[in-house]
């Protein structure tokens, strides 16, 4: 993921990690996944560990399975009650490619499917054919101009 | 193209598949090419051949989901569980009792927030087994949150 955005001049910066103790919640619902749309309980319950000192940061967590099955999903909805600023959030699926992680994030900072399969935003990232996929340059303005940018 | 190179493009992405248009476009017609898919040994696809036959309501598409509840991957085996409630009540119910003893402990906890609950008595009483046997701690305290929230084990 790094690679790919700093090609770009952007840098990743890992803020935190920490091992979550929630068995109940490694196979997931996100049934119907949206990125702005409602989130279900099980991702509210998920979502619930965010730290709320930290509202502009990408939350992202990996889980052994997601319902429907997908290789990750993304949400900028807020999670209410508890959260009434939104607390942007992946989910990474353990059958993600190498991309997933850098494609969901992608979808938080603004960014759609493409059909270029050169590119970081190609709807099937295990077929992206290049090493290191690209990110266009419309992309990029995106993304330099996301709130989740600094 | 024909169903099972549709269905093998649609399966690769990485999100966004849409389930339902699948499942309204093709019915039973995908049945055999999902069934293919659920025998092949990538878990990834297989999952979401169960997730779509789950969807089906025609010939052949509940043993879709049992082949994948018989998968010796987990992630097939949830997704199955997962299924149950879509399934026909009585297909659904033999499906859950076979996935409330699944040696996955993610699997069992899929199952039993379909058993507890039912209205099926067998299916209630083996979620009542998970909340006082299973072996993790987790579960057996789902198990029990669930029962309770739906009236408790049966009499």
């Amino acid at each position: 993921m790094r690679a790919v955005f700093s090609a770009k001049g952007i840098d990743v910066n890992l803020a935190s990690d920490q091992a979550l103790n929630r068995p109940d919640l490694d196979d997931l619902d996100v049934d119907p996944p949206t990125i702005d749309g409602p989130i279900t309980a099980e991702q509210a319950q998920l979502f619930s560990n965010h730290d709320p000192n930290t509202p502009d940061q990408i939350f992202v967590y990996f889980v052994r399975a997601c319902s429907p099955p997908q290789c990750g999903c993304a949400s900028r909805r807020p999670a209410p009650p508890q959260f009434p600023n939104a607390r942007p959030s992946v989910v990474i699926a353990s059958v993600a490619s190498l991309w997933t992680l850098a494609h969901e994030c992608g979808h938080i900072l603004g960014l759609s499917h493409v059909v270029d399969d050169k590119r970081l935003m190609f709807d099937t990232t295990w077929d992206i054919t290049k090493p290191l996929p690209d990110l266009a340059a419309d992309e990029e303005t995106k993304i330099k101009a996301s709130p989740f940018t600094k | 193209m024909d169903v099972l190179e549709v269905l093998r493009t649609e399966f690769a992405k990485d999100d966004e598949v849409d389930y339902a248009r699948l499942a309204d476009q093709l019915g039973s017609s995908a049945v055999r090419a999902l069934e293919e898919l659920v025998g092949a040994e990538d878990p990834r696809i297989a999952s979401q051949a169960v997730y779509l036959a789950g969807l089906i309501d025609g010939s052949g598409s509940f043993e879709v989901v049992a082949a994948g509840a018989a998968s010796r991957h987990a992630i097939v085996r949830v997704s199955a569980a997962f299924a149950l409630p879509r399934l026909p009540a009585g297909p659904a119910s033999k499906l859950a009792i076979r996935l409330l003893s699944d040696p996955d402990a993610g699997v069992r906890g899929r199952a039993v927030r379909f058993a507890a609950p039912s209205r099926d008595p067998l299916l209630v009483r083996k979620a009542q087994e998970i909340a006082e046997r299973d072996e993790e701690q987790w579960l057996r305290e789902l198990a029990a949150r669930l029962l309770d929230t739906n009236g408790g084990p049966p009499g």
